[in-house]
Parts: structure tokens; C-alpha cells; sequence
């Protein structure tokens, strides 16, 4: 049946979404971000359930047949350290950037300082798979190694982004757009919480 | 100019402070590395355009060896198989039907509806001026070529074509099954082709959440933009996934790691079935992914051409939710036959069927649109009529499907072939057309030829439903797919007769788009001039001129009612037209 009562009288909500302004760009990149890393992260996920899967299924890990893997206690838990301080000189840098004027200042030098431990976090990430290959442990010796060679260098390469994104911030000459500098934080937290979940089920587990 | 550039300024209310942006002057900016949604969707229907007739061919020289094995393919078997003096040989065959797949799933279908109509319609339909993120927009652009560029190199390499089916299973997909570059181009072709979903999706889920205009509340939104939004969705969350899997048969094949090989007595290894797991995980969400837009659009268009108000509008959407949760827990019905826990078979079992309610709800909404309707059959009408029909006698066959014994049977027949086709392919294709027929003034400005248009679809519907239907009778006598001469077994050969009529219909079907290719471009130089509002709807893209003006609206439209408010006597009484903008207010 057709009638008027089909049609509901003009509504219009209150503080709309389109308005533009800082703030609304703000909250776009928020929601952009969001999706992007909820993408990202399932990339994630769905690698560590291919690890999850492949170690369920082996009677013993490392599967039988394969050589365990030198531990490298040194260089993870390095890598650990670095992946929690540069997250957490990109919260300082989060801060600056969010309460603005004085306290702009320090967001370059956290930026800088994040920076420095991203690029000592891809150094120690190679060192530990050029030990491995000293160890004679290389991509095809087996499942364990598998797993590690490909998690360590496809979460190497988000790292990588990350801190390249984060000179692109540095080197930018204009101030960075409104939202701009919180995406970069909120990727880099993620590539931090990704080498947290890879360290407690790959290496500790 | 980076990704993370937001069009928030041009989505501000106008005022002499802030008028609408300028178009850029240069012809790269404008035409090439344009951030004009309006633009990135031509850009993306070209493509798809293109790529579909790539791939229609390949289906045509696979639909030859099936009716005439070991015959030479006519007029061009000599250019492309000179080697074996114009036969499809079985490895040519294994190519031609991986690629065929390959490119309409992920390199057709996609980019003409997602990409095309998604960037096309979605700003346009929520009175938003562009994307969020219009570079992003470019970039998902780009990243597709760059991906349609390294798949069509895989052609050209020296062990051939990659050859392991568009699902790519291992072991034929590993360094083993498939030495040579081509399979790895596969899978970094694949890979772009995911990343630029992700980003495609990224923008959209974004630009429905924060652009829509003010009134246009979420059900007030047209069911073209729900099924797009919700497409969205599924491909930033399931994507990833395929990217996870290319990415470890990607590490499998350059670097020697064991993902996907099977272990031996002398050297350890993985699981072949773990990439299945992968792959399927985000396989069954992409047939949603593609079939989304294409009902949301049916949708819109059985309401626009019936003159009346879609029926149940809220219960759609809300079977659209449904299935879209659904679809994210039954990809084991892929994989009945890969040996798995008859419990969880069952469980796949039960939850596959359960899409079939939500699946009903839209049949019914779309039934009672049309009910009792004014109708008006136009070829866009005439197309979502033909997907709804297709895509309904597709379904049915996906009930024998789910169930574990009937696919024990059933599966790596042609039965799932003709399935699969109807629903996923067939009904998509059908409404890509009624999306072209309806949305062409739009985008370019002038009208498609009617009477072209209508022959093309019922030549179109009639050699759809007999291709694949007479594929599903194939499977159900027991014919398997993939057989590059089904004519070498003796209990295949009484078959021969109906795999040439099932050929000779794609034959006739593949010509008819002939009349399509003539209508598209004829209309293109000669069309009449499209008025702004040639089919008398409401929807905000018919508020504006055709073409659209750069950045869509002079002023943000405030919305009033929803999509569908036709046929209203109030209206009619009050202006003389029985369909209501959304943008003005209805009369009291």
C-alpha cells in the first residue's frame, strides 16, 4: 500500500558528519586509518593462523626430522626492547602533535628518536636472520625455519613502512595535516603489537 | 599530495567563503592521474571492459576443445597455437581456463562493479563531492594496472601462461607443479589486485560512514549503496587473507620455505590443504563481494522501473547483514572432499544452508517490488529482471552443494561449474549490464540505443540460462571439469552431443556482446543528449546535470526522504510526477 505515510518527514540530524573543518578531517583519517589497519592486521592474522595450523598438525615443533632452531635470545628480546621504545617515543610524539603550540616542538624529536630505534629494530632483524643462515638454518630447511624467515621479513617490510613514513613526517616542510601524524602512530603501534604477538607464539611458545 | 589527503574542505556547505573547488587545468591531472571519483570509475570500467572481452575470448577457445577436441580452433588457432598447428593442447588448455577465471573474477567483474560503479555512484548517491581520500582513490587505480600489467606479462613468459586454475592449489601452484616465472607473476599480480581492493574499500567504508549529506541517514540510503558499503566490508577484512596466502606461496616459491609442500620421509615440509584453508577463508566472501553490488542494484532498479517503493527495504538490508556475517563462516564447504572432520563438515553444512533464508528474504523483496508494479521494461529493468532470474536458478543448485553427500558426488563436476557461473559470474555479469544501461546517461552524458539494448539481453539471458544450465546436467552425469578431452573416456563420450550445444550457446553469446560493444560506442559519439533525470527518479545523482558538474553539487543536498519514494499520490497531486527527489522536501 502507497501512501503518504511512506514518506518521513524532513529529518535532519544535528552535527551531521559532512561539516569539514580540523576536526572532521580528524575524525576521517581516524575511520580510514581504522579500516586500513583492521586490513592489515588481518594479514596478520591469517599468517599466524597458517603458523597456528602447521604447529597444531606437527607431532612435536620443530616437526620431527628438523633440527631445532638456535634460540637467539640476545637479538629477540633486542628487538623487542626497540619495537616497545620506538612505540613509545611515538605516543610522546602522538602527545605533542595532539596538544599542539609549546609542546609542538618535541614532536620532531620524538619522531627523530622513533626513527633511530626503527632503524636499530630492521638492523637487529637482520642480524638474527644472517645468524640463522650461520647456524645452517636457511628458508627450506624446514617448517620451524619456514616460519620464521617469512614472518620475521614480511613483518620486517611493514617495519620498513613505518619508518619510512615516519621521515616522510620529519621531512615534510609544511606541518603535517590535521590526523596525518595520529595515522602514522596508530600504524606503527600496530607493527609493534604484530612483533609482540610474532615474539610470544613464534619464540617463546 | 599523499594518501592521507582528505576532501574534507570540498564536503563543507558552501558559502561565498568557500565555493566549490575548480577542476585542475592539465590534461594529466584531468584525465591520466585524475582524483575525480567521477574519473577513477571510467577509468575502472574501462579496464574491466577491456579485460572482459579478454576473458570472454578464452572462454570461447575453452568452449571450442570442448565441443571439438584435437580439432584446430578456426580462423585464429594458427596465431595463437603455432606450435600445435592451431590445436588447444592440454597445456594451452590449462592455461586458457585458469586465466579465464582469473580475469573475470579478480580483473573484470571486480573493476566494472567496484571499482567502476563503486567509485562512480557512491559520492553521487550519498550527495557527498568525492571520496575521503582522493589520492588514495588514484593510487587504488594505479595499483590495479600495475597489476593487469604483470598478469598479462605472465602471458608472455617462457614456460607459458601461469596453469594452476584461478585457485591456485598447491602442489600445482608450488615451484614444483608450476616451474617458471609465470605463477609467481600470478601471485604478485594478485597480491596489487588485493592491495587496491583494500584501499578501494578503505575509501569507501570511510566515505559512507563520514560524507553522506545531511538527512541521508543509512536507511535512507539507496540499496546500491548498502550492497557496495557492504562489499566493502568483506574485502578489507577477507582480502588479507588471500594476501596472506599469496604472500607464503610467494615465500614458497622464491625463497624455498615449506608452507605449502608436502613433508617426505627424507626432508620435512607443510600442508598443501593449509593454502585451501586460506584461500576459501576469503573465497567464499568474494562471491559475496561481487554479488552484493550487483543485488543492491537490482534492488534499485526492480523499485525505479516498477514505480513503486522497494518492498521491505529494512528487511533487505537486514538479510544483506545477514548473509554478509554468514559468508564469513561457510568457506568449508570448499573443502567436503579434502578429508575433514565429518563434524565439521556437518557444522559448514548447517551454516550454509542458513544462507538460504536471508538469501529467500531478498527474493521475496524483490518479488513484492515488482508485484502489482507499473513496470516499466527498459533494458536496465530488463537486466536486474534477468539477474534475479539467474541468480535465483543458481542458488537452488547451491542447496545440493552444501550438502556434504550430494558434493561428494557433485564436486570437480561441471555442476559446480554451471553453479558458480549462474550465481557468482552470470548474475554479477547481467547486473554490470543493467548498471551500464542505467548509469551510461550519467556518466557520459548521452543515452544507450533501447532496442539494441533489449536484444542484447534476451540473446544475453536465453545462452546464459542454457550455457550453464545444460553445465549443470553435464556434472550431474558425471563429468568432471578441467578435462582438457572429455571425448577419451568412454563413459564422457554419449556426452559430446549436449557439450556442443552447451558450446554453440556460448558461442551465440559471446557474439551477441557484439551488439553491446556497437551500442556502447555508437552511443558514446552518437547517442541522443542524456536530460539530468531520464528515468524520473529520486536519487541524488539524477538531481544534477549528465554529466555530472566536477565535484557533483554546487551546494551539499539536504536529504528528505528515502530512495525509493515513487508512485505516491501526494506527490503526484502536488507536482505532477509520481517520483520524489531526495533532496526536497515532500509536499504536507
Amino acid at each position: 500500500m502507497i501512501g503518504s505515510d511512506t514518506i518521513r518527514r524532513a529529518a535532519i540530524p544535528p552535527g551531521s558528519p559532512s561539516g569539514g573543518g580540523e576536526a572532521a578531517a580528524r575524525a576521517t583519517v581516524t575511520v580510514g586509518m581504522t579500516v586500513a589497519l583492521a586490513a592489515i592486521a588481518m594479514t596478520f592474522a591469517a599468517l599466524l593462523l597458517a603458523y597456528g595450523i602447521v604447529r597444531v598438525q606437527a607431532p612435536t615443533w620443530p616437526p620431527p626430522g628438523e633440527l631445532p632452531l638456535p634460540p637467539l635470545w640476545t637479538l629477540r628480546l633486542l628487538a623487542t626492547v626497540l619495537a616497545v621504545a620506538g612505540s613509545a617515543a611515538m605516543h610522546v610524539a602522538a602527545r605533542a602533535g595532539r596538544t599542539g603550540t609549546a609542546a609542538t616542538a618535541s614532536a620532531p624529536l620524538a619522531l627523530g628518536a622513533a626513527m633511530l630505534t626503527g632503524v636499530a629494530f630492521l638492523a637487529v632483524q637482520v642480524a638474527s636472520l644472517r645468524a640463522l643462515g650461520a647456524a645452517g638454518v636457511h628458508p627450506d630447511s624446514g617448517l620451524a625455519a619456514s616460519v620464521v624467515y617469512a614472518l620475521t621479513a614480511f613483518h620486517g617490510l611493514h617495519a620498513l613502512v613505518a619508518v619510512m613514513l615516519s621521515l616522510a613526517l620529519l621531512m615534510a616542510r609544511r606541518p603535517a595535516r590535521p590526523g596525518r601524524l595520529l595515522a602514522v602512530v596508530a600504524f606503527w603501534h600496530l607493527v609493534t603489537a604484530v612483533w609482540l604477538i610474532v615474539f610470544g607464539a613464534v619464540f617463546v611458545a | 599530495m599523499d594518501a592521507c589527503t582528505v576532501s574534507e574542505e570540498h564536503q563543507r556547505p558552501t558559502d561565498p567563503a568557500h565555493p566549490a573547488p575548480e577542476p585542475p587545468a592539465s590534461f594529466w591531472r584531468q584525465v591520466v592521474f585524475s582524483t575525480d571519483h567521477k574519473v577513477i570509475g571510467r577509468q575502472f570500467l574501462w579496464l574491466g571492459l577491456v579485460f572482459l572481452a579478454v576473458a570472454g575470448t578464452l572462454a570461447m577457445l575453452i568452449r571450442w576443445q570442448l565441443a571439438h577436441p584435437g580439432a584446430p580452433v578456426p580462423l585464429v588457432g594458427g596465431l595463437l597455437f603455432p606450435a600445435s598447428g592451431g590445436v588447444v593442447s592440454p597445456a594451452a588448455y590449462t592455461a586458457l581456463f585458469t586465466m579465464h577465471g582469473t580475469i573475470m573474477i579478480f580483473f573484470a567483474l571486480t573493476p566494472i562493479l567496484i571499482g567502476g560503479f563503486g567509485n562512480f555512484c557512491l559520492p553521487l548517491l550519498i550527495g557527498a563531492r568525492d571520496m575521503a581520500f582522493p589520492v588514495l582513490n588514484m593510487l587504488s587505480f594505479w595499483t590495479m594496472f600495475a597489476a593487469t600489467a604483470i598478469l598479462t606479462a605472465s602471458f608472455f613468459t617462457p614456460l607459458g601462461p601461469p596453469a594452476a586454475g584461478w585457485t591456485s592449489y598447491p602442489t600445482l601452484s608450488t615451484a614444483v607443479g608450476a616451474p617458471g616465472v609465470a605463477q609467481t607473476l600470478w601471485v604478485l599480480a594478485i597480491y596489487l589486485n588485493g592491495a587496491s581492493s583494500v584501499m578501494g574499500a578503505v575509501n569507501y567504508i570511510t566515505t559512507v560512514i563520514r560524507f553522506r549529506a545531511p538527512g541521508m541517514t543509512f536507511f535512507r540510503m539507496p540499496l546500491t549503496v548498502w550492497g557496495l558499503w557492504l562489499a566493502s566490508i568483506l574485502n578489507a577484512l577477507f582480502v588479507p587473507v588471500l594476501a596472506a596466502g599469496a604472500v607464503l606461496l610467494f615465500f614458497d616459491r622464491v625463497f624455498g620455505t615449506r608452507f605449502f609442500i608436502a613433508g617426505s620421509a627424507i626432508k620435512p615440509g607443510g600442508d598443501p590443504v593449509l593454502y585451501q584453508h586460506l584461500f576459501w577463508i576469503f573465497g567464499h566472501p568474494e562471491v559475496y563481494i561481487l554479488i552484493l553490488p550487483a543485488w543492491g542494484i537490482a534492488g534499485d532498479l526492480l523499485s525505479f522501473f516498477s514505480r513503486k517503493p522497494a518492498y521491505g527495504y529494512k528487511v533487505t538490508v537486514g538479510a544483506l547483514i545477514a548473509i554478509v556475517v554468514l559468508s564469513g563462516v561457510v568457506y568449508g564447504h570448499h573443502m567436503f572432499v579434502t578429508g575433514m572432520s565429518p563434524l565439521l563438515g556437518e557444522g559448514f553444512m548447517v551454516l550454509t544452508m542458513l544462507i538460504s533464508v536471508p538469501s529467500v528474504i531478498l527474493g521475496v523483496g524483490w518479488l513484492g517490488t515488482v508485484w502489482r508494479g507499473s513496470i516499466r521494461l527498459t533494458t536496465p529493468m530488463l537486466f536486474a529482471l534477468g539477474l534475479v532470474t539467474v541468480f535465483g536458478l543458481g542458488g537452488f543448485t547451491g542447496l545440493f552443494l552444501a550438502d556434504v553427500l550430494a558434493d561428494v558426488y557433485l564436486h570437480d563436476t561441471f555442476f559446480v561449474v554451471g553453479h558458480f557461473h549462474l550465481t557468482m559470474s552470470a548474475a554479477v555479469l547481467l547486473g554490470a549490464f543493467a548498471a551500464i544501461y542505467f548509469w551510461f546517461p550519467k556518466m557520459f552524458g548521452r543515452m544507450m540505443n533501447e532496442p539494441l539494448g533489449k536484444l542484447h539481453f534476451a540473446l544475453t539471458l536465453v545462452t546464459v540460462i542454457v550455457t550453464f544450465g545444460l553445465q549443470l546436467v553435464l556434472g550431474y552425469a558425471g563429468m568432471q571439469r578441467r578435462l582438457v578431452d572429455p571425448s577419451a573416456y568412454a563413459f564422457l563420450r554419449p556426452l559430446m552431443p549436449l557439450n556442443r550445444v552447451v558450446s554453440q550457446a556460448a558461442f551465440v553469446m559471446g557474439a551477441a556482446q557484439v551488439l553491446f560493444v556497437v551500442n556502447f560506442f555508437y552511443s558514446l559519439r552518437w547517442g541522443p543528449r542524456a536530460p539530468a533525470n531520464p528515468w524520473q527518479v529520486g536519487t541524488l545523482e539524477w538531481t544534477v546535470s549528465s554529466p555530472p558538474p566536477h565535484h557533483n553539487f554546487a551546494e551539499i543536498p539536504r536529504v528528505f526522504v528515502g530512495p525509493h519514494e515513487l508512485g505516491n499520490p501526494a506527490v503526484k497531486a502536488a507536482r505532477g510526477v509520481d517520483f520524489q527527489p531526495q533532496d526536497q522536501e515532500p509536499p504536507a
